[in-house]
């Protein structure tokens, strides 16, 4: 079943004289539950891709359709609201809030939609990153791995439908960046998740359903590895 | 745990306390500066009014024709506050001298008459007495308090004494108050109403109820009431309550604005999980509200506390003396200062939250992302870079590469040099209103002429130079100017002396022919000053010297470079010299001592209308060898002439006659030997008869309290400003620090020195602060500029480009940047370099 479709995206930075074409019309379309995995050399526009993909940035032109709706049709207000129900993000560099603790990070997207947050799935969540003796420590007082285990928590609170992985390892020691990369599968298999990921390296890509290998802001390769 | 997004804001504040702190206390001064102006220009209000009561009464209105049926329906008046009669007896001599009059008071008439009570109390029977001192010490000097004064045929209990009052010593005409006997019948009803804002229709009605003749009004006292504050005074207020207003807005702006800065990338995560900008912007505006919860009451706390310790510090620096205002909180000022806090911190919120708002998630997600493609000026910064080499272009360049850092940080600046200088020049120009202080001041006595005794006019009594040797030695004496009356010259000279300020005002200059020449003629008064009079006036010599042989050897004079003239145009007082005399020029002078027509106390200004006959013969060449900026004494001649001040020789060989002093100005060595010297004095000038003692240690000592008090809270606005001022340089400064400590230790990692990143810092700041000043110094003028049209409504003076405020916040600028800076580098020496390398925050 479709849950993505991307048709002729394009997107330019700058202006005359000084523009920049990350992405020249891509076209792609991914199915419920796939683990795809996204590989290009340095300024490739494979994160340019996945900002797209995510609503974090706006086409120069082209459409980004998921779950059937055309998210770039969403004025900033319910895109936000997009981002926060239907995708996931992890970054490479963390990205945590300094002042929340794990189980007030992990929990940030249910407390941005004033829900009463599960305690159990969140419990759940924490356990499964095996975070327990941890959850009221600040990010400050965790380790790299400990970190990325948290973002990934909270990508994963709000059930979304989409995973968008930024090279979540780059930051990481390898069997550090093994565990998380196995956590990762586990729970979009577990929740039925579409994962995205960008990675440079040969093994996670290797690991994935599908690679898409992209250069000079086209897709040059979509090879289904299972 | 928290249970919603919006508790984030307290974590952050709480997590980022030293930032907090920083934004509370800009918010605490700001709102303490509001409140504070708001009491002290209430206090000044209360202060005029008491002013008033204490010279006039605090009655709004009198009835002289009084009977019982109007005194019930003034005391049944719901419009009255109270209401009470006094009547006045015969008029009486004492010693054959003093005239005085009984005045027989009710006790609620006593609560709106100005008499003040010195010592003892106000008598209740009929007996008692209270006097002034002057007019006890006339009537008995050993009487004291208890005892039985005689007037006339009349004896009374001594029960207490007043302060003298300078109108009734010179008048001669002194009060016993004493309570009244129901068999008076030239009562007058006083009556006191309630100040609200139908108090002049009340007082209108109350007109009614007798016929005008026999109706008066306070007006003095209802003027003050009436009007509010005085409505010259209010484009300065409006200026300054505008600036103040304007100083807070900013420096909460740019504390948010910093915060927010300080927290772009957390803002891009929070946008980037699904915060919508909305939901940022009420991050931010719970922010706003959460300090203004603590700030505000504390910034009315500390404006109150201010304006408590400035009257302390009034009292522990004026030494006791009367404290002339009294501090006075009221409701309306803290809820204005408290909206004004309100309103200012959400207005500069306001732009931050949306900033925050619209921040890009893609700002959290690598540092890559937030170098725009823009087209970046390649920039030669030649001046640092020649002047500090290499790290003064990389200081220069460092700068502008972040623009919104850059207007942030430059804008802080000028907001601290703004303020600065604007307020430090409504302070001098407040100072110029307010303080006329020179040495009249510090005088305590006054003998002059009693020009009842004898039947003599005033103007022919001298003092023998026997009595002022008399009064010199005496031990409580400190020093004793001889004091002379004025003389009226014709003064010419030349043409290019004129200022173009009077040339316009008119009525000073008249133009004439003198020697086939055309100068300018102007009316002059001359005074006299002693030796003793004119090494103390040296302090106040502007150009030249003064030294009474030279001016004995070359018929020098002194000009006092500061009049007063009356402008009709603008209806003001313009402030200012009216020639441009300088240390050298000649002056031509032409005795006119036919220039008034008086007799005795009348004075009729009968100019000389027609053709001045400036006759070659009768014409006086003089050198001006000094010019003082004001006068050192108050000026006894006409304010609007030509004011010379010369010795007694030379005075006698302009005048061709002897001169002899016509009063005494005594300054004794302790104001509390005040009744000892004034016995000794009294007894010295008893004898010829025809001279009398003025007392006014009570006047100056007020005078003196109120122009203290007027520096002291000038001085405490300017400090606090300038504390506004610091705060925010410290703040932008440390941040600009703290957010690109990555930099710098990607720098120290290449091989830059601590020393090499201090000079870098130092640099940035330096030429942060020469910018800001630069820019903060133009507006900081114009604002003072507007300051000084405002106090023109005031009184006129000259304007003067505020140079040493400019120099002061340039220096001090400089000054707070080097030292805010040093704090976070000692903390940034002790990072590890790999960590610092890797941080993301």
């Amino acid at each position: 079943m479709e849950i993505l479709k991307i048709q002729g995206l394009k997107k330019i930075y700058g202006k005359e004289g000084n523009k920049v074409e990350a992405l020249k019309g891509v076209d792609l379309t991914i199915n419920k539950g796939e683990f795809v995995a996204v590989v290009g050399a340095s300024g490739s526009g494979k994160s340019t891709l996945l900002h797209l993909l995510g609503g974090l940035d706006r086409p120069s032109e082209g459409k980004v359709i998921i779950d059937g709706e055309d998210i770039y049709k969403y004025k900033e207000e319910k895109l936000a609201i997009f981002r926060r129900r239907k995708i996931g993000f992890i970054f490479q560099f963390f990205n945590l809030l300094p002042v929340l603790d794990v189980e007030e990070n992990i929990a940030l997207p249910a407390l941005l939609d004033n829900d009463k947050v599960d305690k159990e799935y969140l419990a759940e969540i924490i356990k499964l990153l095996g975070l327990e003796e941890r959850k009221h420590h600040l990010p400050s007082e965790l380790s790299g791995g400990q970190q990325q285990r948290v973002s990934i928590g909270r990508a994963l609170l709000n059930k979304p439908s989409i995973i968008l992985a930024d090279e979540p390892t780059g930051n990481l020691d390898s069997s550090t960046s093994k565990e998380v990369i196995e956590l990762l599968r586990f729970s979009a298999k577990k929740y039925n998740q579409t994962l995205i990921l960008i990675t440079h390296d040969i093994n996670i890509a290797s690991s994935a359903d599908r690679v898409i290998t992209i250069m000079d802001g086209r897709i040059v390769s979509d090879k289904y590895l299972k | 745990m928290i249970s919603g997004y919006k508790e984030i804001t307290w974590k952050y504040l709480k997590n980022n306390k030293k930032r907090t702190i920083l934004t509370l206390v800009g918010i605490v001064l700001s709102v303490a500066l509001v409140s504070s102006i708001g009491f002290f220009l209430k206090s000044m209000q209360e202060a005029q009014i008491q002013d008033m009561k204490n010279n006039f009464g605090s009655w709004h209105i009198a009835y002289t024709k009084v009977d019982d049926d109007l005194i019930t329906k003034i005391k049944s008046n719901p419009n009255i506050l109270i209401s009470g009669t006094y009547a006045e007896g015969e008029e009486m001599t004492i010693n054959g001298m003093v005239k005085a009059k009984e005045v027989f008071v009710t006790e609620d008439a006593l609560k709106l008459l100005p008499y003040k009570l010195k010592e003892g109390k106000f008598p209740e029977k009929e007996d008692e007495v209270a006097l002034e001192s002057w007019l006890l010490y006339k009537i008995d000097k050993d009487a004291k308090l208890g005892g039985i004064v005689k007037v006339e045929n009349k004896k009374y209990k001594l029960i207490g004494i007043l302060n003298d009052t300078t109108t009734s010593q010179i008048s001669g005409e002194g009060q016993i108050v004493t309570v009244g006997s129901d068999e008076n019948n030239n009562k007058i009803l006083l009556a006191e109403l309630q100040v609200n804002k139908r108090l002049w229709e009340n007082l209108q009605e109350l007109r009614k109820l007798s016929d005008d003749k026999s109706v008066m009004e306070n007006s003095n006292l209802l003027a003050m009431q009436g009007e509010g504050f005085p409505k010259q005074l209010l484009g300065v207020l409006t200026v300054i309550i505008g600036i103040v207003v304007f100083a807070t807005i900013a420096v909460i702006y740019n504390a948010f604005q910093i915060s927010v800065v300080e927290r772009v990338k957390q803002f891009g995560l929070l946008r980037a999980v699904g915060t919508t900008p909305k939901q940022i912007r009420k991050i931010i505006l719970r922010e706003a509200t959460f300090l203004a919860l603590i700030g505000i009451p504390i910034g009315l706390c500390c404006g109150i506390g201010a304006l408590y310790g400035i009257d302390l510090a009034f009292k522990i620096i004026g030494k006791g003396q009367l404290v002339f205002i009294q501090p006075k909180i009221t409701i309306d000022v803290l809820i204005i200062s408290a909206l004004v806090g309100v309103i200012s911190i959400y207005v500069s919120a306001m732009l931050p939250a949306i900033f925050a708002g619209r921040i890009s998630p893609l700002v959290a997600i690598s540092s890559r992302s937030s170098i725009a493609k823009e087209n970046i000026k390649k920039r030669k910064s030649l001046i640092a870079g020649r002047i500090f080499g290499f790290a003064g272009t990389l200081a220069s360049k460092n700068i502008k590469r972040n623009r919104k850092r850059y207007r942030t940080t430059v804008f802080s600046i000028i907001i601290s040099v703004t303020l600065f200088i604007t307020f430090k020049a409504f302070m001098d120009m407040s100072l110029n209103v307010y303080s006329e202080i020179n040495e009249s001041s510090n005088i305590h006595f006054s003998v002059i002429a009693d020009n009842k005794a004898n039947g003599n006019s005033s103007k022919n009594i001298t003092i023998d130079e026997k009595i002022i040797d008399n009064i010199n030695k005496l031990p409580e004496i400190e020093v004793a100017y001889k004091e002379y009356n004025p003389y009226y010259f014709y003064a010419v000279i030349d043409k290019d002396k004129e200022v173009d300020t009077i040339k316009n005002i008119g009525g000073i200059y008249k133009e004439i022919k003198y020697k086939d020449q055309n100068k300018t003629l102007a009316n002059a008064s001359l005074i006299i000053y002693d030796d003793k009079s004119l090494q103390v006036a040296e302090r106040y010599v502007k150009e030249g010297t003064i030294n009474a042989e030279k001016l004995n050897s070359e018929d020098g004079v002194i000009i006092i470079g500061k009049n007063r003239v009356y402008n009709e145009k603008t209806e003001n007082n313009f402030y200012g010299p009216i020639t441009g005399l300088k240390a050298g020029d000649e002056i031509l002078l032409q005795s006119n001592e036919e220039r008034f027509s008086n007799i005795d106390d009348k004075i009729q200004y009968g100019e000389n209308e027609g053709k001045v006959q400036f006759r070659e013969k009768d014409v006086k060449k003089v050198k001006v060898l000094a010019v003082f900026d004001r006068d050192p004494f108050d000026f006894v001649g006409i304010e609007k002439d030509l004011k010379i001040i010369t010795t007694k020789n030379v005075a006698e060989k302009l005048l061709g006659k002897d001169i002899k002093p016509s009063g005494l100005n005594i300054k004794i060595k302790d104001a509390g030997l005040e009744n000892v010297a004034k016995n000794h004095i009294e007894n010295i000038i008893s004898v010829p008869g025809d001279l009398k003692l003025i007392n006014i240690i009570e006047r100056n000592r007020m005078t003196k309290a109120a122009i203290l008090m007027v520096k002291i809270l000038l001085f405490g606005f300017v400090i606090v400003v300038s504390l506004i001022g610091c705060v925010n340089i410290i703040n932008t400064l440390t941040t600009n620090l703290i957010l690109r400590k990555r930099e710098f230790a990607a720098l120290k990692c290449i091989g830059l020195t601590e020393k090499g990143l201090k000079k870098i810092i130092t640099l940035e700041g330096m030429l942060y602060g020469i910018v800001g000043s630069i820019y903060g110094s133009i507006i900081g003028t114009a604002f003072s500029y507007l300051i000084y049209r405002g106090m023109n409504g005031v009184r006129e003076q000259t304007y003067n480009l505020p140079l040493d405020s400019i120099a002061i916040a340039i220096v001090g600028t400089m000054l707070i940047g080097y030292i805010s800076i040093q704090a976070p580098l000692k903390r940034m020496k002790k990072d590890n370099l790999i960590d610092a390398v890797r941080e993301e925050f």
